[in-house]
């Protein structure tokens, strides 16, 4: 068995810029966060214009992410 | 069913911070994915990791990223909340989930009112990963442990 251990670079500053950009964001958008998650790279109504800025500004190693219509905990669809 | 499976690699991941209405926050299992078609592949974008959902469901603007120009072209499904009377309608499409270095076809559900961009259901990704969640410490994370099942 091969195994592999992945940290993922987070720190609890980090953690908490990605909270103020998370509430600073326009809801119901799409967003690319840069790969630290200390930025905002690209606002979009849609998944593809906001890859599409994300692209063109040139930054590496982005995600995408949404924002719901409101933040909320949210029991999620267990049924089908 | 016989099922023969075999424990490839394993990847832990760190819970991430998402608000929650007065100043509150919860953290969740988020992974960033891909979703492939043909030769169309997305850029990464974050899933939450979900055992109560079905199905693996995706926003239906990741259809269009991957040229699935209408969602209601594939299988309908409805699903449901725990809220009654609550419900959504999905339509099913063949992809490929693309995670890490590791991807594999996944017939994945796309709705137009899905608030989040993905949720990472049973059907899909819990059949091909051991999920182990640690809410607890400093650090809360889960673990995939990837499983390759054979059918004979």
């Amino acid at each position: 068995m091969a195994s592999r251990l992945i940290e993922m670079p987070i720190r609890i500053e980090t953690e908490d810029r990605r909270l103020e950009l998370l509430r600073s964001a326009p809801m119901n958008s799409w967003l690319a966060l840069s790969a630290d998650e200390t930025r905002i790279v690209a606002i979009g109504k849609t998944f593809m214009e906001a890859d599409a800025v994300a692209k063109k500004s040139g930054e590496k190693n982005y995600v995408l992410t949404r924002t719901p219509d409101v933040w909320m905990s949210r029991a999620l669809l267990p049924i089908s | 069913m016989d099922v023969t499976s075999l424990v490839a690699h394993q990847l832990k991941y760190l819970y991430k911070k998402t608000p929650l209405p007065d100043g509150k926050f919860d953290w969740l299992p988020i992974l960033p994915v891909q979703v492939g078609r043909s030769t169309n592949l997305t850029s990464p974008f974050e899933a939450i990791v979900d055992s109560g959902s079905f199905d693996c469901l995706f926003h239906a603007d990741i259809a269009r990223a991957v040229g699935i120009k209408d969602i209601t072209t594939g299988v309908l499904k409805t699903s449901g909340g725990v809220v009654g009377g609550a419900q959504m309608q999905t339509y099913g499409h063949e992809v490929r989930l693309i995670v890490g270095s590791d991807n594999f076809k996944i017939e994945a559900y796309f709705a137009e009112n899905l608030p989040i961009a993905a949720l990472l259901g049973r059907n899909g990704f819990f059949d091909k990963y051991i999920v182990t969640f640690d809410p607890q410490g400093a650090t809360p994370g889960f673990d995939l442990t990837r499983v390759h099942q054979t059918k004979k």
